[in-house]
């Protein structure tokens, strides 16, 4: 496989300022995203997950900022790390929106609802790319053509309250690809929608990633979306990675009892009827310090070990990999 | 339109066109004396000819005139102090808005301060040490108003920054500046246009109030709480001197007020289908 377009290494966020107690709210993440393919971030509400994309833009606003780690993009102009980047200055700047783009949860809000969409899909193309108006409007023409939105030259010259929610995520995508990024940042992109229409959007992204060749980063809870749309899966736990694998292998094979139980509490898709086993508890939250795996409380393998150390990411096979002390790769890696 | 709508649409139509058009409608010269027809009646007739139609003022001026003369001060300050204040006030609440927690604290402290002072007494003070003109009416009016300007557009960028297609600006690469400029002001107008509307109504209360106090316009100049101030004295004699400026201003205050209701009515989603 050739070098990943963007990639986080052993990337630690850290909450709080001069004057608060410093508190990591996720630690160690490594990931990296391939052109054409998507990468599956997936955890219950609080895991860290959108706090993971964010840092991906550095978009990271006090008292969040990244404490560790480095975070690449590669373009023809060779890598660049990104977390070194001031947040709000030129360079980064020219990176958002045009390198690395992103999709928001919620199209109701994520739109200006003073502004034609057209205005909108313009607006990308004349800072980055400086086109004229009048380019940049045919372009958006294009692109609301290439999103899949009927009568498009029509639809571009409406405001965002006269189009559906479906209608406006494809506006959305528009937007994040108007200037052909290199990765997609996608944020539950379809938490807000009703079920047909997120198996369109799904699709769509899925086809523009592939014939645009971007590098997707699927942030969702959602392990149905998963197992449809993504190539590699990073399943987070308390802003931790506790599990990595390709799509496959992990809906083959679940080794962290934490993706288990979010499995077992699918109901399965041929429709027979049996009873889903909730994983007790909730996610400790993030003003809570925990000593060893922060799963330790929920888990049903629970051993002593496990409240003084968090494990490392091991192999369980070449593209498999778990943080639990289940495993004997995991507890020889220590040993 | 609603019916309170169109009237304080009318009020303010017609204030502006007498403002523009005073030289030819206006039956006299607002200045002239005319020390035999001292305190006429309404609809007496001149020494020189005309009809004084809302009587004259101790010194033979015609009422009528001056009121006409005196929507240009009215405008003129209104319109200036507002404008000025929401130059000031507008940036200022979008920067506590967004930017550091430093500026926040400093602009709701500085706002806190000078709201917290009563308007008149600062503006008594402000006129006193700069001295009576239309200049100084305006800066006295925005160096206290700036800061509602700058609370409400303060409190409305607590609600827009919430807003995702504001962090998405951020994550398309546009600068803080033209995202604020371009897509978090727009997003304001309508409340802002409200309370502009509102704080319209009060400098035109305030313009009279301190020519009332004698530190509002240069007496030579037509205005309407000036004149009410010279009327005064004559209150059991000649009504018509302060009735015809008092009528004016509250006429004027209330067409402020209705436009401004009417606005904020428009721009209220929850009212859109009762009133169409």
């Amino acid at each position: 496989m050739n070098a990943p377009v963007f990639q986080m290494s052993n990337v630690s966020i850290d909450i709080g300022g001069p004057r608060s107690i410093m508190q990591r709210i996720a630690s160690g993440i490594n990931l990296e995203l391939h052109r054409g393919r998507t990468l599956a971030l997936v955890g219950e509400s609080g895991c860290g997950k959108s706090v993971t994309a964010l840092s991906a833009m550095n978009l990271l606003s006090a008292p969040l900022r990244v404490s560790e780690g480095s975070i690449v993009l590669r373009t023809e102009d060779g890598p660049q790390d990104i977390a070194g980047l001031d947040p709000s200055g030129r360079q980064m700047r020219a990176i958002r929106g045009r390198r690395i783009a992103m999709i928001f949860q919620d199209p109701m809000t994520a739109l200006d609802p003073v502004y034609t969409v057209g205005d909108q899909i313009s607006e990308g193309l004349r800072r980055h790319l400086g086109l004229s108006r009048r380019e940049a409007w045919a372009r958006a023409v294009d692109l609301l053509r290439l999103v899949g939105i009927p009568a498009p030259e029509e639809r571009a010259g409406h405001y965002p309250f006269q189009l559906s929610g479906g209608m406006r995520q494809r506006v959305m995508i528009a937007i994040a690809i108007a200037c052909a990024p290199s990765v997609l940042i996608a944020d539950e992109p379809t938490t807000a929608l009703d079920v047909t229409v997120q198996a369109q959007i799904l699709d769509l992204l899925r086809d523009l990633g592939e014939r645009l060749g971007m590098a997707t980063l699927l942030i969702t809870h959602d392990l149905g979306v998963v197992a449809e749309n993504a190539d590699d899966v990073i399943v987070m736990y308390r802003g931790h990675v506790v599990e990595k694998a390709g799509v496959g292998a992990l809906f083959d094979n679940p080794a962290h009892p934490y993706t288990r139980g979010l499995m077992a509490s699918l109901p399965p898709a041929d429709g027979r009827r049996v009873e889903l086993t909730p994983i007790p508890g909730q996610v400790p939250p993030i003003t809570e310090e925990i000593q060893g795996c922060p799963f330790a409380g929920r888990c049903p393998h629970v051993m002593p070990r496990c409240g003084e150390r968090m494990p490392a990411l091991q192999n369980l096979s070449p593209e498999h990999s778990v943080a639990c002390w289940l495993y004997p790769a995991v507890a020889e890696a220590v040993a | 339109m609603s019916k309170k709508g169109l009237a304080g649409f009318g009020i303010l139509l017609l204030v502006i066109v007498a403002a523009i058009t005073a030289p030819w409608i206006s039956p006299f010269d607002p200045n002239a004396q005319d020390i035999i027809n001292s305190l006429a009646a309404p609809m007496a007739e001149g020494s020189e000819g005309g009809i004084h139609l809302l009587g004259t003022d101790r010194l033979g001026q015609d009422v009528m005139s001056r009121i006409i003369y005196g929507t240009r001060v009215s405008l003129t300050v209104a319109f200036g102090a507002v404008g000025v204040s929401a130059l000031i006030g507008i940036p200022l609440g979008l920067a506590a808005g967004f930017m550091s927690r430093t500026v926040e604290s400093l602009v709701l402290v500085a706002t806190d301060i000078v709201l917290s002072i009563p308007f008149i007494l600062l503006a008594l003070v402000l006129m006193s040490v700069l001295g009576a003109s239309l200049t100084n009416l305006i800066i006295a009016f925005a160096v206290v108003r700036w800061a509602q300007f700058a609370r409400v557009t303060y409190s409305l960028s607590l609600e827009l920054r919430e807003k995702e297609y504001v962090l998405s600006c951020r994550a398309a690469g546009i600068s803080l500046p033209r995202t604020l400029a371009v897509h978090v002001l727009p997003n304001m107008v309508g409340p802002l246009m409200v309370i502009a509307t509102l704080e319209l109504a009060y400098a035109i209360l305030m313009e009279s109030g301190l020519s009332f106090l004698g530190l509002g316009a240069p007496p030579e100049t037509p205005s309407w709480g000036g004149m009410l101030q010279e009327g005064r004295n004559e209150l059991d004699t000649a009504w018509w001197l302060t009735a015809a400026p008092g009528l004016a201003i509250m006429a004027t205050a209330i067409g402020y007020n209705f436009v401004g209701d009417w606005i904020r009515d428009r721009l209220d989603p929850r009212l859109q289908g009762v009133l169409r």
